[in-house]
């Protein structure tokens, strides 16, 4: 399976696509058409959800065609993945409940450990300085309404 | 601040591998804080630095920023690499100067009649430029029509969520009170390609690493013979560039390229280029900045954007108050023409700062990537933040980035997304309207010869750019990859 879907991503991508176009379709159906003089609500969704499934099955097809390119996942990625989106996940979580400098140390920290080899010194840095930076830049230079702590 | 936003837009700019959408879309919640017309000015300093940036990289390191500047690694690198880098910069940034001015006269002297022309537009014609821009997108775009305009309507899928504005309806929010208003612009754009960007250099097993380059004064000023053999080139490039530029969809990457094949197909030594010839430099760097000027005429004149750079150029017009369209030059002409100056003294800036500080971009391209990422990652967060203190926003952030990664991954398009985003409800609106105005007759979309003529100029994109896929440049630009 797993070795299909590397071989034919156009397979997976595709099916993605229809998900995608199945659960519009599915909301726009749930609102009022109406009709060609009066067009609703729901009319304008409903053709483009059609056409984005439909964009899905064709992209499905395309998976079986002769010169797919396989699809190559970078080693690190998984690491990369889980520093970036898990530094973002926590500013999102702290940035309100602690306060902007708090919120922007554990962002840095977490988004630290998204590089291959993780440079201590680097990431001591970092922890110290762009709260502070980012606390002159935003809140000083710019105004933004952010309290530093809590 | 046009100096801040430059020296931003270069900053982010060099830095390998984030092109002009992803350094426009870091620094587009910078400007909000200012009023409209210093916002603007920062944001098109941030625009041109960025795609300044992008040239400089491509020359110093063989590492283009975007596609944009593919071809001036062709010949930008081999002069490098005969330690004739400091040349090629330099010509490059009078070319980029000297483009931008040409595309600026262009756009100062055809908007205004474009704008008058289309105060006669109605619903449908609308409907008909919009889709036209995106086909014709989604025609260019890297991986097929087919891939490109399935995410053009996933585009105008997100651009549907929110309160109707018709019916008050509330569509594809799920519930949540965050979203009544629409999807973020900013969340979507940072999401889409800024972290993409991000996460597939990071996941290299060696992150792309800068050589050391050493770059004097005195070897930044061509020779006579290069000066006499760049002019012309310039002046070819600027004429191709401004063409290029107003159609929709092919803008400043394929007015790069033309400009290129131009150049090699009137040299008298084609054999040079590759080796590192000046004239495929001058050329499409001309070419290539007239191009991006010129865009703007359907943009400022029709409220249509051409490509996805223009899209979140829109929503930064529409974001400080001012809605581009017909009348937006008769009714706001200083903001229009400030704008227009805005420009000039952003290409102004980049000719002045630039090559005194092209070392200080050298070095900025050294940093390593563990310092990198967390300061790219901290600034859209609060970038994102600062636009609407909204938390949601932050996590609608990290959820466009794994979509636009994976969707990179799996080879489809985000740039049409963003169009198909900015240009639905538009699209939606003009579409209700033609049969609201027609009673419900479908003929409507298609009985002017006005409409007839935007359709079959939209074929003829269609045909034009199927022959072009026998050339196959993208086919080139994967050799070049490699």
């Amino acid at each position: 399976m797993r070795n299909f879907v590397r071989q034919h991503p156009s397979v997976l991508a595709g099916l993605a696509v229809t998900t995608i176009g199945v659960v519009a379709l599915n909301q726009a159906l749930s609102l009022d058409f109406g009709d060609l003089t009066r067009v609703g609500a729901g009319a304008f969704p409903t053709i483009v959800s059609i056409l984005v499934l439909l964009g899905g099955v064709t992209i499905i097809s395309f998976g079986f065609r002769k010169g797919e390119i396989a699809l190559t996942v970078p080693p690190g990625l998984l690491r990369a993945a889980a520093g970036t989106f898990g530094g973002i996940i926590v500013f999102a979580f702290t940035i309100e409940r602690l306060g902007l400098i708090p919120a922007v140390a554990l962002c840095a920290f977490v988004s630290s450990i998204a590089a291959a080899r993780i440079n201590w010194r680097h990431t001591i840095a970092l922890v110290l300085l762009l709260p502070l930076m980012t606390w002159l830049i935003f809140a000083v230079g710019l105004g933004l309404r952010v309290t530093a702590f809590g | 601040m046009c100096a801040i936003g430059v020296m931003l837009g270069t900053l982010i700019g060099v830095l390998p591998g984030v092109g002009v959408l992803a350094a426009v879309s870091l620094l587009l919640p910078l400007t909000y804080g200012y009023p409209p017309a210093i916002g603007l000015i920062m944001l098109s300093g941030v625009f041109y630095g960025a795609a300044y940036g992008g040239s400089t990289t491509a020359i110093l390191l063989n590492l283009p920023g975007t596609a944009n500047t593919a071809v001036t690694c062709l010949d930008g690198y081999p002069m490098s690499q005969k330690g004739r880098g400091g040349v090629a910069l330099f010509i490059s940034t009078i070319a980029s100067f000297l483009g931008s001015i040409a595309g600026a006269i262009v756009l100062a002297t055809l908007s205004i009649p474009l704008a008058a022309f289309a105060r006669s537009f109605g619903a449908q014609e609308y409907f008909a430029v919009i889709v036209m821009a995106i086909v014709a997108a989604s025609a260019f775009a890297n991986h097929g029509l087919v891939r490109a305009l399935t995410m053009t309507a996933i585009g105008l899928l997100i651009g549907m969520v929110g309160i109707d504005l018709n019916s008050g309806v509330e569509r594809y929010t799920f519930g949540a009170m965050s979203l009544y208003d629409g999807m973020p612009i900013v969340a979507l754009a940072i999401g889409l390609f800024g972290l993409p960007e991000v996460l597939s250099n990071l996941a290299l097993p060696t992150p792309p690493k800068a050589p050391k380059v050493r770059i004097r004064m005195r070897d930044f000023l061509p020779s006579r013979d290069e000066w006499r053999r760049s002019v012309p080139s310039m002046g070819r490039g600027m004429t191709v560039g401004s063409v290029m530029g107003i159609m929709p969809g092919a803008g400043s990457l394929i007015a790069s390229f033309i400009s290129y094949s131009v150049e090699r197909n009137s040299s008298k030594t084609p054999e040079e280029f590759g080796e590192g010839a000046i004239e495929g430099v001058a050329g499409p760097e001309t070419a290539n900045n007239a191009a991006i000027q010129t865009a703007f005429i359907p943009t400022l004149s029709l409220g249509v954007p051409g490509d996805s750079t223009m899209a979140i150029v829109l929503a930064a017009l529409i974001f400080h108050g001012i809605s581009p369209g017909p009348n937006f030059p008769i009714e706001h002409p200083d903001i229009f023409w400030g704008l227009i100056v805005s420009f000039l003294i952003g290409n102004l800036m980049l000719l002045v700062l630039n090559l005194p500080m092209i070392g200080l971009w050298v070095r900025v391209l050294s940093i390593p990537y563990t310092v990198l990422v967390p300061c790219i990652v901290v600034f859209s967060c609060i970038g994102v933040y600062s636009v609407r203190y909204s938390t949601v926003d932050i996590l609608l952030v990290a959820g466009f980035g794994l979509f636009g990664y994976l969707a990179r991954l799996f080879r489809l398009d985000a740039p049409p997304l963003l169009l198909g985003f900015v240009l639905g409800p538009m699209m939606e609106e003009n579409f209700r309207r033609t049969l609201l105005l027609s009673r419900g007759d479908v003929s409507a979309f298609f009985n002017t010869p006005l409409v007839l003529g935007i359709y079959g100029a939209t074929i003829l994109l269609l045909v034009w750019t199927g022959r072009r896929r026998l050339f196959s440049f993208a086919g080139f630009l994967r050799k070049r990859r490699k």
